[in-house]
This record gives C-alpha cells, sequence and structure tokens, in this order.
C-alpha cells in the first residue's frame, strides 16, 4: 500500500470528521436530548419541591391577585376558574412561622404540603377537568399534556412524557387515600421499562402529615417515615 | 522504505483518530455534572429538613447541635446522623459525613467516615443560644 493512499484516506476521515462536529454542533439543542431531559427532569423536581404553585385572580382589569393555597381553591372552584386560574403547581408550604407570617408567599423547600400533594397526584380530578376539552385526533394523553405544562414541562419543538412519583426512601411508591402517589405516563408495561433515553431526578422531601405546621416530628426509629424521594422521569 | 512509508502512514492515522476523539462533543460532563447536582441537592434538602424552624425558632439541627456544643452530649447527633446514612446507604449508595465547625474554624465534632475527594458538599449555619455562636454543620455525600 502507498503512503500516498494512506495519507488521502488519512486526510478524508479528518474531513468527514471536522465536517460531521460541525453538523453535531449545529444540531446540538436538538441533539443532545439526555442532556435536554436531564435538565426538564431537574426543573419540574425543582418547582414541585420547592414552589408552592400560582393560583391568579383577576381583580380588575389592571390588578390581579396571585396566591399559592391552588389546592384549596381547585376544590373550592368550578373547572372554568380552575383551568383559567390555575397557573402553577408546587407543592411547598407556605411559611407560617412567627416572623414570615405576613409574608404568605415565602415558600418552605422540601416541605410539602398534603393537600397539594394529594391534590397533585389525583389523576382523576385532572381527567375530568381536561378530558372533556381535547381536540379531536390529539394524538398523546391531552389531560397529561395539560398537566405538564403546569409543572414546567412544556416545549414547541418537542412532545415530553413524564412520570413523577413520591415515593419511601427504599423506592416503594407512597401509598394515600387516593391511590398510590404517582402521576404521569407508566414508567413499566407489562414488566418493561418504556424510557429508552430519558433524564431523572430526585429531591428528599418530608410531607405535613401530622397535621403540624412547623417542623415534622421526626422519627429517629424509622426515618422512611419522615424523609421522602419525590421522583422525576422526563423522557 | 515501505516499513517507513507504514510508520509515517501510522502516525497520520493515529493523529487523525486522537483529533477525531478530542473534538466530538463531550456529552459526558453534563452527565457527571448533574450526579454530582443530584448529590448536593440530596445534601441541601436533609439539611434544610433537620433545619426546618419549630414553634420556638429551633429546629432539629440546631437542637442536636446545642446539646453536643454545650453538654459535649454528641449521642443524639451522632444516633440521628447514623440512622440518615444508614437510610442514604442502603437506599441510594451514598455515604454521609458530617462535621460541626466552630466559630473559630476548628471541627468541634464529626461523624461517619472521611470524604474522599470529589465528595459533594452543603452546610447549614446553625445558632447556639448560649454564648450565642453560629456553628457551621457542613455535609459531605459521596456515591459509594
Amino acid at each position: 500500500m502507498s503512503v500516498d493512499l494512506l495519507i488521502a484516506v488519512a486526510v478524508m476521515v479528518l474531513a468527514i470528521t471536522t465536517a460531521s462536529y460541525y453538523v453535531i454542533s449545529a444540531f446540538a439543542p436538538y441533539s443532545g436530548r439526555d442532556i435536554d431531559l436531564q435538565a426538564s427532569a431537574y426543573r419540574v423536581a425543582m418547582i414541585l419541591s420547592e414552589d408552592g404553585g400560582l393560583w391568579v385572580i383577576s381583580i380588575s382589569k389592571n390588578q390581579t391577585l396571585l396566591e399559592t393555597d391552588w389546592a384549596l381553591k381547585v376544590k373550592q372552584s368550578n373547572p372554568s376558574e380552575v383551568k383559567e386560574c390555575l397557573k402553577r403547581i408546587g407543592l411547598a408550604n407556605s411559611s407560617t412561622t412567627y416572623l414570615l407570617k405576613l409574608s404568605y408567599e415565602i415558600q418552605i423547600p422540601c416541605y410539602l404540603n398534603e393537600t397539594k400533594v394529594l391534590t397533585f397526584f389525583n389523576r382523576t380530578l385532572w381527567t375530568d377537568l381536561f378530558e372533556n376539552d381535547k381536540p379531536p385526533n390529539y394524538p398523546y394523553n391531552y389531560t397529561l399534556d395539560r398537566l405538564a405544562n403546569l409543572i414546567g414541562l412544556n416545549s414547541t419543538i418537542r412532545h415530553y412524557y413524564y412520570n413523577v412519583s413520591l415515593r419511601f426512601m427504599n423506592g416503594t411508591v407512597v401509598n394515600s387515600s387516593i391511590g398510590k402517589l404517582w402521576i404521569g405516563y407508566p414508567l413499566y408495561v407489562k414488566g418493561r421499562f418504556i424510557p429508552q433515553e430519558f433524564g431523572k431526578f430526585e429531591r428528599i422531601v418530608v410531607l405535613d402529615n401530622n397535621k403540624k405546621i412547623y417542623a415534622p416530628k421526626y422519627d429517629p426509629s424509622n426515618p422512611s417515615k419522615c424523609f421522602l424521594r419525590l421522583v422525576v422521569y422526563v423522557w | 522504505m515501505y516499513t517507513l512509508e507504514a510508520l509515517i502512514a501510522s502516525l497520520i492515522i493515529f493523529g487523525v483518530v486522537v483529533f477525531a476523539m478530542s473534538s466530538s462533543p463531550q456529552f459526558g460532563t453534563e452527565t457527571k455534572e448533574f450526579t454530582a447536582l443530584q448529590l448536593k441537592k440530596y445534601a441541601d434538602d436533609i439539611l434544610e429538613i433537620l433545619d426546618l424552624e419549630n414553634e420556638d425558632h429551633s429546629s432539629l439541627l440546631s437542637s442536636w447541635v446545642e446539646k453536643g456544643v454545650k453538654s459535649n452530649n454528641w449521642v443524639e447527633f451522632d444516633t440521628n446522623f447514623s440512622y440518615i446514612s444508614e437510610s442514604l446507604r442502603q437506599n441510594l449508595s451514598i455515604m454521609l459525613h458530617v462535621e460541626v465547625i466552630s466559630p473559630n474554624g476548628d471541627a468541634k465534632h464529626s461523624y461517619g467516615p472521611p470524604p474522599p475527594e470529589g465528595a459533594v458538599s452543603s452546610f447549614r449555619v446553625v445558632p447556639v443560644s448560649s454564648p450565642p455562636y453560629a456553628y457551621e454543620v457542613r455535609l459531605y455525600l459521596w456515591f459509594v
């Protein structure tokens, strides 16, 4: 084999590599799927664990009232009000300590409000609310897509699948009066794990389910009673 | 002569392969960053939860530190962090090391094996009522 041929092959490989590098770079925002999915999972986990949600009421033409107790409002309002006023879902409790009592909008990260949690994971509630608005021939699950918009998971260039669950530290999904606390698309179908490429992010949280408004009671003999994992998959 | 040509050609091809590998997009680095971010958030969340404010403005964490500082009794602190450590190790394959650092920067107390290089840390500043000092509780986490 002559050295000319080998040099030619080497130059060709170099040229192809350089060209492919620039092509990949040009499409990076679209092809870096795993990175984008990780960032999306992080965003959803952050909003749900650190934000209290947003319920917006128009008082007058230029005045709006912003509130965070959206779960109570959902129970008290009719469906059209919920669709109009519920702008964002967050599960964090508002601060209730003495010094911060007047600052109702200050949220306590990772200290989840049980009413918000039970409302968010209530699949029947969201189906009843959104499914009637489903446009004909809509290719995806309309209810879950509307819910995705409320937890910071929206995009004009791609459709996201997601699964959000509240688990004990050992990974078992928490069971409650409304069933297992998960929402979104199932992770397993017939025992097969569905997401091929996915982003996953977790937060460690506690529930205010003992009705105390301050720090939760910590049971050292069973930390799983206290610490929970909010697990978000996006694919 | 042919041997020399082959050698030169091999070097050129080797150079091209090295260039190609080094110029490809580094997606692996991003994944590592997210792994570190996940550990960091675990650490932040644990300290956040333990430092949730009670009615009297104390917290679990501050009461454990106060007891340790005042009476040099760190049993409650160690016991509680041992439960947390066990839960993290069993369920998430994460190891834990926690340090209490006094206002002058000395390590007052620590629990858990020493953190390796690359362990992720988070901290809370905890007030101790008398004398009024602020102690730093630094939590290190790393994957097994």
